[in-house]
C-alpha cells in the first residue's frame, strides 16, 4: 500500500541519553508492530551494532539494501534514499539521525534525508542520541569531554509529533556493559570506559530527560554553573525575614523561602529582641518559627537592640541581603501615630534593598489574640524626652492662665497640687529632666503669680514659704524617683535580653554547633563587621604568628591587635570582633559568651584528642595483625626455599637435571615472592606512619609498566602489555608508581586462573590518563571491594592471599593525589583503573 | 612400599616433598584440601600422614580428629605459625609429630622414618589363628 501524497509524513523520535540504552532496538520493535497492525513499513537503515537482541528485532523486517560509496579507497555504505523514496513505504525505520553521510551523498546529513522522505508523505520512525543536539552541544562536551561532530538541529527534532524517551539508569546499562550486552570486551578501552562513567551516564540522562521536558534553558543554567561558570552573587537573592514570633509569621517565611529559591538564593531569619522590653510573644512561638525557618534551609540570628526597625536594616547590610520580607502591620492606626510604623521605618533607610511587606493570613484566633503591646516608658528614649518638654513648657503658661483667672475660688496649696501633678505627668511621659523643669518652673510661677505680695517672687508668710519648699523637695523626689524606676525596668529589660541572646547561644553550643557558625553567630548578636578567631602558632625564636582558625563576616583583621575587641579564649585562642567599639552595656555579655566559646573550644579539643585515641587503637590493633601475617606470610615462602634447597643439598640422592631445574625455579620463585612481600610490609610500614616522601615528576607510563613487570619475576611472562609509547607522560612519583602497578599486577596474577589472560592497558582521558589492570577472573562482588583495601583482612592463613597489595596501592596513590577505582571487566573478572594527571595539566580547583 | 599422603596447599612444598619421597622410594598421594585428604586417607590407606595446618575450608586440626576417628597412622603436623597453643591443640587431637615450617628436607624425611618406624611393630604381631 502506498502512501497517500501530498500530505507530509509524521517523524516520530526515540531519544536516548547514551549509546546502548535501546533506541534502535525500540525502533524496530514498533515497526514490527506496526507491520503486525497492516502498515507497510520497511528498514531504510538500522544498525544491530553486533547486539543480538537488536538483530534479533531485525527479524524479517524488509530491508531497503544500502548503497554501497568509495570515499577515499575505502568501501561505505549509506542509506539509498532514491530506493526508498521509489519505494514508497508507509513507514520508513531510519537508525541514527545524526549521522553525517559520506561525501557524494545526495545529502550531507542524514536528517536532510528523513526530511525528503517526509516531503514525500512517508512517515518515518527514527533514533537520535540526546548528545547530538546542536544547542546542547556545548553542555555535553564539558559532561564527557568528547566533542560531538555529528549534530542534528533542535527544531528537526522538536518537529517530531512525537518524541519518545528511551530511559535506562546508569546502572542497568552499565550493566549491560559489564556482561558485554553493549561493546565487546576487547574494544572496551580508556577513552569508552571512562564515557561510562556513572557520573557521565547520570548526567546525560538527567540531560535527556530535561530536554525533552522543555526545562532546559533554566536547568542549563546550573548545568553551566556546575561545570565551573560561577553566578556573580548578585544574581541570588539573599532574603532577610523579621522573625517576631507573632502568629503569621510562618506564612512570611515560607514567603520568603519561596522568593529565595526562585534564584537558589539563601534565606536568613531575624529576631531582635528590644532592649526596652517590649514584648511582642511567648519565646516559645519564636523557636518554632526558628525551626520551620532552618528547616526551608534558612539561618537564623539572634540581635539585640533598642530600634526593630535600625537593627534590621543593619543586620541585612551586614548580611549583604538583597531583599527585607516583613508581615504588615499588626498595630493599631493610633499606636502606628505615636510610635511609627516599622515597616516605614524600614523603607526610608533599605536603600538599595527590595522590601517586601507581606499581608498576614489572619485566623480567628490570631484575630483574638493580637498581642497586647504593653506600654513601657522609656525615660531615655529622645522622643518622649521631647514629649516631656512640650508638655512642659506648653503646659505651665496654659496651667498659670486658667488658674490665674480662677484666682479667686483656687488657693495655694490646690494649685501647688496641680502644678506638682503637671510635674508628675511629665516625669511620666518625659523623664527626669523635663520634670524637674517643670517643678522648679510651678514654683516660681506659684511664687510670683499666686503668693503674697503677687508678681513678685519674694515671700511674705512663712507658712507659705514652708509649703512651697515642700512641694519642691516632694516634687523633685517624686520626679527623680520615677526616673529612676524607669531606668530600673530598662535596665531589667536588657538584662533579660541578654539572657536571651546567651541562651540562644548556649543552645547552639550544646547542639555542637562548628566553630564558624558560633563565630558568625557572635557577630550578628553584636552587629558588627567582622568576627573571627585567631590561634597563635608557636614559632621559635618569636612571639609566634597569628593564624585564622575561623572567620565570619567581612575580611578579617591582619592579626588581633587590628581589631576593635578583643577577648581571650583560651592560653593561644582570641576572639576579635571589628566593626566598631563596643558599647560598655554590652562588655558583660561579650565577657559571657567568651567564657562559653572558651569551654566550647576546650571540649572540642578533648573530643579531638579522644578521636586520637582510638585512631591509636585501631593502629595497634593493626600491628597486632600485621604480625600474625607476617608470621606466616614470611615463613610460607621461605619453607619453600628450605625445601628446596636442603632437598638438593641432602646426600644420598642424586637428582635428574629436570628436577634440579625444577626444585632450582621454585627456590627463584619463592624468593621473588618473599622479597615481594617485605617491600610491601615495608611499604605498609611507610604508610602507616606517615613517612612515605613522593618526588612528584613527569614519568612515562610504559616505562614504568614494563620496570613493574620485571620485578615480577617469571609469573609476569604472561601478561600482555598495551600502552602506547608516545603517551603524554604523567605526574607521579615514578618509584612509587612503580610499586602500585606491580602490587596491582601481582593481584591480577593471584586471582586469575592461570590461563587466562592479564592485560594492562593506558589510555588518554579527558582527566588524565588511566592504567587499567584487568583479569578475566572470578571478579570481585561490588560490595566487598572497599574491603579489599584493607590491610590483611583476611583472617585464615591459607592461600597466598591479597593481603597487602591493594592497600600499599591506594596509599601511594593517596600520597601521589591520584585515585584507584575497582570496576567489573566486561564478560567476567575485575579491572583495577589508575587514575593519572597528565604533567601538562592543570589541576581543577574545586573539584571533588 | 610404604604410602604416604601429603596434605598440603602450597605448590612449593608439595613439589619438593613429593620429589623426596620418591626419591626415597615412598608412595606418594597428594590432597590439596581437608576433604580431600581425608577421602584419599579412606581410599589409599597410607602409612604415614603429612599434613599441614593452614588449609582453606577445613581446619587441619578437623582432619586430625578425622583421621583419629578410624586409624592409627603415624601424623606429622606441618605449620608456618608458630603458636604454642595451635601446637598443643593439635598434638593433643591426635597428632604424633610438629614440624615448623620452614624445615630442613633431611630433617622431615628422618622424622618420617622415626614415625612408620614406630607404628610398624603393631602391624608385624604375629597374627594368632584360632580355629
Amino acid at each position: 500500500m502506498a502512501a497517500p501524497a501530498g500530505r507530509r509524513g509524521s517523524l516520530r523520535i526515540y531519544l536516548g541519553a547514551a549509546p546502548g540504552v535501546g533506541k534502535t532496538f525500540a525502533m524496530l520493535n514498533e515497526g514490527r508492530r506496526r507491520r503486525e497492525r497492516g502498515s507497510d513499513v520497511v528498514v531504510a537503515y538500522a544498525v544491530s551494532h553486533g547486539r543480538a537482541k537488536t538483530a534479533e528485532q531485525l527479524g524479517d523486517l524488509e530491508v531497503v539494501p544500502r548503497r554501497r560509496l568509495v570515499h577515499q579507497g575505502a568501501d561505505f555504505e549509506e542509506m539509498d534514499l532514491t530506493a526508498v523514496l521509489a519505494r514508497r513505504p508507509e513507514i520508513a525505520l531510519v537508525d541514527e539521525l545524526a549521522h553525517t553521510n559520506v561525501p557524494g551523498s545526495r545529502h550531507e546529513k542524514r536528517w536532510e534525508d528523513v526530511e525528503a522522505l517526509l516531503a514525500e508523505g512517508i512517515d518515518v520512525v527514527s533514533t537520535v542520541n540526546i548528545q547530538h543536539l546542536e544547542s546542547l552541544n556545548d553542555v555535553v562536551d564539558r559532561i564527557t569531554g568528547v566533542r560531538q561532530r555529528e549534530t542534528v538541529p533542535d527544531h528537526v527534532v522538536r518537529s517530531a509529533e512525537q518524541v519518545e524517551l528511551v530511559d535506562m539508569t546508569p546502572e542497568a546499562l552499565r550493566r549491560r556493559m559489564a556482561h558485554g550486552n553493549i561493546y565487546a570486551p576487547e574494544k572496551i578501552d580508556a577513552a569508552l570506559g571512562n564515557y561510562f562513567r556513572a557520573g557521565n551516564l547520570g548526567a546525560l540522562r538527567e540531560l535527556a530527560l530535561l530536554w525533552v521536558a522543555d526545562r532546559v534553558d533554566d536547568a542549563l543554567e546550573e548545568y553551566r554553573e556546575r561545570h565551573g561558570i560561577t553566578d556573580t552573587w548578585e544574581l541570588r537573592e539573599r532574603v532577610l525575614v523579621a522573625v517576631t514570633g507573632a502568629p503569621g509569621t510562618e506564612h512570611l517565611i515560607r514567603r520568603a523561602s519561596r522568593i529565595a529559591q526562585r534564584t537558589r538564593g539563601e534565606m536568613i531569619g531575624v529576631h531582635v529582641t528590644a532592649d526596652s522590653g517590649l514584648t511582642s510573644a511567648a519565646g516559645d512561638l519564636v523557636q518554632a518559627q526558628r525551626r520551620l525557618l532552618e528547616e526551608l534551609g534558612g539561618e537564623f540570628r539572634e540581635v539585640v537592640a533598642s530600634d526593630v526597625s535600625v537593627a534590621l536594616i543593619d543586620v541585612a547590610r551586614a548580611e549583604n541581603a538583597t531583599q527585607i520580607v516583613l508581615g504588615a502591620s499588626r498595630r493599631s492606626r493610633l499606636q502606628r501615630l505615636t510610635q511609627g510604623s516599622i515597616i516605614s521605618r524600614v523603607i526610608a533607610r533599605a536603600g538599595p534593598i527590595d522590601v517586601h511587606v507581606i499581608s498576614a493570613e489572619s485566623t480567628e484566633e490570631e484575630r483574638q489574640a493580637l498581642p497586647l503591646r504593653r506600654r513601657v516608658l522609656t525615660p531615655v528614649s529622645p522622643a518622649r524626652q521631647a514629649w516631656g518638654w512640650g508638655l512642659a513648657v506648653a503646659g505651665l503658661p496654659l496651667m498659670t492662665l486658667a488658674l490665674a483667672n480662677l484666682r479667686q475660688d483656687v488657693h495655694l496649696p490646690t494649685v501647688l497640687l496641680l502644678y506638682l501633678g503637671l510635674g508628675m505627668t511629665v516625669a511620666l511621659v518625659g523623664g527626669a529632666f523635663p520634670a524637674l523643669a517643670t517643678v522648679v518652673g510651678g514654683f516660681l510661677l506659684a511664687d510670683y503669680y499666686f503668693t503674697e505680695p503677687l508678681y513678685d517672687l519674694k515671700i511674705g508668710n512663712t507658712e507659705v514659704v514652708v509649703s512651697l519648699v515642700v512641694y519642691l523637695l516632694a516634687a523633685g523626689l517624686v520626679a527623680v524617683l520615677v526616673d529612676r524606676l524607669g531606668r530600673t525596668r530598662l535596665q531589667a529589660g536588657r538584662s533579660r535580653a541578654e539572657a536571651e541572646a546567651m541562651a540562644a547561644l548556649a543552645g547552639s553550643l550544646a547542639e555542637a554547633e562548628a566553630l564558624p557558625g558560633l563565630v558568625a553567630h557572635l557577630r550578628a548578636t553584636f552587629g558588627m563587621r567582622n568576627a573571627a578567631l585567631f590561634r597563635r602558632e608557636h614559632v621559635p625564636g618569636t612571639d609566634g604568628r597569628w593564624l585564622v582558625e575561623a572567620t565570619a563576616g567581612g575580611p578579617p583583621p591582619v592579626e588581633p591587635r587590628a581589631a576593635d575587641v578583643t577577648r581571650d579564649i583560651g592560653p593561644d585562642l582570641v576572639l576579635t570582633l571589628s566593626g566598631r567599639p563596643l558599647q560598655a552595656a554590652d562588655e558583660g555579655v561579650l565577657s559571657a559568651l567568651a567564657g562559653q566559646l572558651a569551654t566550647a573550644v576546650e571540649a572540642r579539643r578533648l573530643q579531638a584528642q579522644a578521636g586520637r585515641a582510638s585512631e591509636l587503637a585501631a593502629a595497634n590493633d593493626l600491628r597486632g595483625a600485621l604480625l600474625q601475617a607476617v608470621s606466616h606470610d614470611l615463613r610460607t615462602p621461605l619453607a619453600g626455599i628450605k625445601a628446596s634447597i636442603s632437598s638438593l643439598r641432602q646426600r644420598g640422592i642424586t637428582w635428574t637435571p629436570e628436577q634440579v631445574a625444577e626444585f632450582q625455579r621454585i627456590i627463584e620463585e619463592e624468593t621473588d615472592r618473599l622479597d615481594n612481600l617485605v617491600e610491601n610490609l615495608l611499604d605498609m610500614s611507610r604508610l602507616q606512619s606517615g613517612a612515605v616522601r613522593t618526588q612528584l615528576g613527569p614519568v612515562t607510563i610504559d616505562g614504568v609498566v614494563l620496570t613493574a613487570l620485571a620485578g615480577l619475576g617469571p609469573r609476569a611472562e604472561r601478561v600482555t602489555v598495551d600502552v602506547a609509547e608516545d603517551l603524554p607522560p604523567v605526574v607521579a612519583d615514578r618509584a612509587l608508581l612503580e610499586r602500585v602497578i606491580a602490587n596491582l599486577v601481582d593481584n591480577a596474577l593471584k586471582l586469575a586462573p592461570p590461563d587466562t589472560p592479564v592485560r594492562v592497558e593506558a589510555g588518554e582521558v579527558p582527566e588524565g590518563i588511566d592504567v587499567r589492570v584487568v583479569d578475566r577472573g572470578p571478579g570481585v562482588d561490588p560490595h566487598d571491594r572497599d574491603q579489599l583495601f584493607e590491610p590483611f583482612q583476611r583472617t585464615t592463613d591459607h592461600g597466598t592471599g591479597v593481603g597487602l597489595g591493594l592497600a600499599i596501592a591506594r596509599g601511594f596513590l593517596d600520597a601521589m593525589g591520584a585515585e584507584i577505582v575497582l570496576e567489573d571487566t566486561p564478560g567476567g573478572g575485575l579491572t583495577a583503573v589508575v587514575r593519572l594527571r597528565r604533567s601538562d595539566q592543570r589541576v581543577p580547583v574545586g573539584r571533588r | 612400599m610404604a604410602r604416604v599422603l601429603v596434605v598440603d596447599d602450597e605448590e612449593a612444598i608439595v613439589r619438593a616433598l613429593s620429589a623426596n619421597l620418591k626419591a626415597r622410594g615412598y608412595e606418594v598421594d597428594l590432597a590439596a584440601t581437608g576433604e580431600q585428604g581425608l577421602d584419599m586417607a579412606a581410599r589409599r590407606h597410607p602409612d604415614a600422614v603429612i599434613l599441614d595446618l593452614g588449609l582453606p575450608g577445613m581446619d587441619g586440626q578437623e582432619v586430625v580428629r578425622g583421621l583419629r576417628g578410624w586409624t592409627r597412622v603415624p601424623i606429622i603436623i606441618l605449620s608456618a605459625r608458630a603458636d604454642e597453643g595451635e601446637k598443643v591443640a593439635a598434638l593433643d587431637a591426635g597428632a604424633d609429630d610438629y614440624v615448623a615450617k620452614p624445615f630442613g628436607m633431611v630433617e622431615l624425611m628422618a622424622r618420617l622414618r622415626a614415625a612408620v618406624r614406630r607404628a610398624a611393630p603393631a602391624e608385624e604381631q604375629p597374627r594368632v589363628e584360632t580355629e
